[in-house]
């Protein structure tokens, strides 16, 4: 029995050991992502702030012509103020294209009436195949704007019949709720300004709740008084400001958000566009168009651009984050499981030796060692196989780390780009950088690890997404959902 | 003391100096701001004193000399852009180019570090005279774009045939946006650019240069250009002939049209496309029957751009445009029901994108 004891111990001391390891190393990597990211970020900063070329730059033909794509399910509440703010962005040449996916409520009708739409012809081209358009429509009052009303068939049919209906080689996918900065067009073109062949860009995001939002524009950014939106803002924080600043020196980020991402529209076209019944439509075609730049030996980068910023709605209550995080891990394990043979592919440089395997083993299977170690550490514990000493140690990594490198974040905004002015506001942010390690990620876990769950059943559904809409901020919240 | 305590300890110096330096970073943030704002109202003074009242530029200069260089940079490059009219510039770079701060930024050309040489590169493109050419020539071959681009801002200054020879030399493997952000600076030199351009638009040139140049006499629009572009329309390379195609559109020569009729009935689809987009700018009414044709073609782009060039041909176009709509073939058809349906606005936004 005491042998039996004795080697019970060793085998939980030495899991817990390796768990530990993993936690040190997954976030001593972050530290790296940290360091690195600072001197990309500078240079980005000092790059932006020469104003007086992009006022110049305004007047000419050197900003390159981009495509908004915009798919919109059931966006009655905001879509007309979304759809004004996306048309006077300031930037010379651009169009939207809207795609109604066979909303059931009054989107169209709304689309309709504010911006006097009349139908058109279905002269366009088709080069990926969706669902069915049932009709083409430009509006009286702003020639740039095409809407496209279809059959429902999901956000990645949507926008792939937006890519068919766009005129310019340039394409912005963002989400119908996502508030765009003014200048982020201007922002977001730097890299192609600069001469770099850039296959795609990302962006910034960042929350929108509890944010002032006027016509379509976040005229004071607040940090939200309910922590489920709190705790996202640190998250959003950490993860744009210095986990994707930080991708840009280890060879390219491994995911362009859906929120608000500029493509060029030639390597969307030859990677056949979106994945439709992919949940993670995003994440699946950054690593699809990596492979095809790769096997086609094309030199194109994937850089990520701090300063461009673009403002989404996050989710309030936790049975919306549930699905939202599950959703995302789903997608997630689909498409490493579809794409395993890139994973640790020498063949595919520095993403597949470096990020894909970041995807996996500090993304995918992070639930599942997190809740190992909680596991094995309380067990433990309680049967006095390991020590309060070892166990604190644990604890440390895993919740101590992660409040540091919250407040790293935090501390590379206020340096950078100090969004929150309000003393209230950061000191918000240090509770949630708190809240957000003890408490807040130990749900995700759960919630991420139901996504194995629902991938092993093989479901494709996005479930429904509740939302508060951004007209009335002020007021009480309205309701609308979204799939 | 156990590693428990250790790993307790640096994480909570850790978070310690996380914290003070945002606070610290925060108090020092407000009072910069209000310094800033303070700065800030006597450079608008100064700037009022001078622009408005007549007295002046002394005060805003020294103004500007009281505030850190870098920030001085910013505010003379802002207010150059927004508030400063021509006239007045020249009065202020005689000024500003005593002054020792704008000559150690002037300095940085050589800097080791491209910011720097980025900061002396904005500030030349406002403040420097042909003494400065040397330090431009340098700036025009920076290994950093962002550095070469300020730099072609300070051609109009230097005035100088030679650098913009060079600059036209360095166009052709640079990125069409990068060329068209350079672009703007040599239209603005057109008195130097011009010769130096028709030199270069002959056929012993590869067609990736001849593509950059005529991009180059396509913006500047010069009539001059026209005989060079003219015997270019039969290159052998589609890309030089879909540029001269695009270039057309801003040639108003008799012949022009015509040369972009043969066009139209180019191999590359492209350059049938851009033909007929150039007819339509032309408005070659004389065209009308060549694309009426062309709105049957193959390519898609191709009977777009002729049904929106016949839409801005006002009543001649439009009738051709409403009695296709009754053709035979099927795309065209569809083509000339689709622009039909546009408002005028759109048919304007889709011609000019």
């Amino acid at each position: 029995m005491d042998l039996l004891t004795h080697l019970a111990g060793q085998g939980i001391r030495l899991a817990d050991t390796t768990i530990l390891f993993y936690y040190l190393t997954l976030n001593l990597f972050y530290v790296v992502l940290f360091a690195i990211a600072i001197p990309d970020l500078w240079r980005h900063l000092t790059l932006s702030d020469d104003v007086d070329e992009r006022a110049r730059l305004l007047s000419s033909e050197a900003f390159p012509p981009i495509t908004i794509l915009v798919p919109a399910y059931n966006e009655e509440i905001t879509i007309v103020d979304s759809v004004r703010a996306l048309l006077t962005l300031n930037y010379p040449r651009h169009e939207v294209v809207l795609v109604n996916d066979g909303s059931s409520d009054a989107t169209m009708e709304h689309l309709i009436h504010a911006y006097d739409l009349y139908e058109v012809p279905p002269a366009y081209p088709v080069y990926i195949r969706t669902a069915p358009v049932r009709a083409y429509y430009r509006s009286r009052r702003f020639s740039k704007l095409l809407v496209l009303d279809k059959k429902n068939g999901g956000k990645a049919d949507s926008l792939n019949a937006a890519i068919n209906a766009a005129r310019f080689p340039f394409l912005l996918a963002v989400d119908a709720d996502t508030i765009i900065a003014p200048d982020a067009l201007q922002r977001v073109s730097r890299p192609i300004l600069l001469g770099e062949h850039v296959a795609a860009v990302s962006a910034t995001l960042r929350v929108a709740n509890s944010c002032h939002i006027e016509h379509g524009r976040v005229t004071d950014a607040r940090v939200d008084r309910r922590w489920i939106p709190g705790c996202q803002v640190v998250e959003y924080l950490r993860a744009f400001l210095f986990g994707r600043t930080g991708w840009n020196a280890l060879g390219g980020n491994p995911i362009i958000s859906g929120a608000f991402g500029l493509f060029r529209r030639e390597y969307l076209l030859a990677i056949g566009g979106y994945q439709v019944g992919n949940v993670t439509e995003d994440l699946d075609l950054v690593v699809r168009l990596r492979r095809y730049l790769h096997d086609n030996n094309i030199q194109a980068t994937l850089p990520f651009i701090p300063d461009p910023i673009a403002w989404t709605e996050v989710p309030t209550t936790l049975r919306i984050l549930a699905r939202q995080r599950e959703r995302w891990h789903r997608g997630l394990i689909g498409t490493m499981v579809a794409h395993r043979d890139a994973v640790a592919n020498r063949r595919y440089g520095p993403f597949g030796l470096v990020a894909l395997p970041f995807l996996l083993i500090g993304e995918m299977l992070a639930p599942v060692v997190e809740l190992l170690g909680y596991a094995l550490t309380l067990l433990g514990l309680a049967f006095g196989l390991i020590n309060w000493e070892f166990a604190g140690l644990f604890f440390l990594a895993a919740f101590g780390f992660g409040i540091v490198l919250s407040c790293l974040g935090i501390l590379l905004d206020e340096l950078s780009f100090r969004r929150y002015s309000r003393a209230s506001d950061l000191a918000r942010l240090f509770g949630y950088a708190i809240i957000e390690s003890i408490g807040f990620r130990q749900l995700t876990v759960w919630f991420r690890l139901r996504g194995f769950w629902y991938w092993w059943r093989g479901s494709h559904t996005w479930g429904v997404m509740v939302r508060e809409g951004f007209t009335g901020k002020q007021g009480g919240p309205q309701q609308r959902a979204a799939a | 003391m156990s590693l428990f305590f250790v790993a307790l300890a640096v994480e909570g110096v850790l978070l310690t100096v996380i914290a003070a330096l945002v606070v610290l970073h925060r108090v020092l943030r407000v009072r910069r701001d209000r310094v800033g704002r303070l700065v800030e109202a006597r450079t608008a003074a100064g700037l009022r004193a001078w622009l408005l009242e007549g007295q002046g530029a002394h005060a805003y200069i020294r103004a500007l000399t009281d505030i850190p260089p870098h920030i001085a940079l910013h505010r003379l490059a802002t207010a150059m852009t927004e508030h400063i009219p021509l006239e007045h510039r020249d009065e202020l770079v005689v000024l500003l180019r005593v002054e020792q701060w704008t000559a150690a930024i002037a300095r940085q050309a050589a800097s080791r570090f491209w910011w720097r040489r980025l900061a002396a590169a904005r500030l030349l493109a406002f403040t420097a005279d042909p003494s400065d050419r040397v330090r431009v020539r340098r700036l025009l071959d920076d290994p950093h774009p962002a550095v070469r681009t300020a730099a072609t801002r300070c051609l109009p200054r230097v005035n100088d045939p030679e650098l913009v020879a060079l600059v036209l030399d360095r166009l052709p493997p640079l990125a069409p946006l990068v060329r068209a952000a350079l672009t703007v600076t040599l239209r603005d030199l057109a008195s130097h650019t011009v010769p130096a351009l028709l030199a270069r638009l002959t056929s012993a040139a590869s067609s990736r240069e001849l593509e950059a140049w005529i991009n180059v006499a396509e913006v500047i629009g010069a009539p001059e250009a026209y005989p060079h572009l003219a015997a270019l329309a039969g290159h052998e390379e589609a890309v030089v002939r879909l540029a001269v195609a695009r270039a057309l559109k801003r040639q108003f020569h008799s012949d022009a049209s015509d040369v972009l009729a043969t066009l139209l009935s180019d191999g590359d689809w492209r350059v049938r496309a851009q033909a007929a987009r150039s007819l339509g700018a032309l408005g070659a009414h004389e065209k009308t029957p060549a694309l009426e044709t062309a709105l049957a073609d193959s390519a898609w782009w191709v009977r777009f751009r002729a049904s929106l060039a016949l839409a801005q041909m006002g009543e001649p176009g439009r009738r051709v445009l409403k009695e296709s709509r009754r053709a035979s073939d099927r795309m065209a058809r569809d083509m000339s029901s689709l622009v039909c349906g546009l408002s005028d606005g759109s048919i304007i936004e889709l011609t000019e994108a």
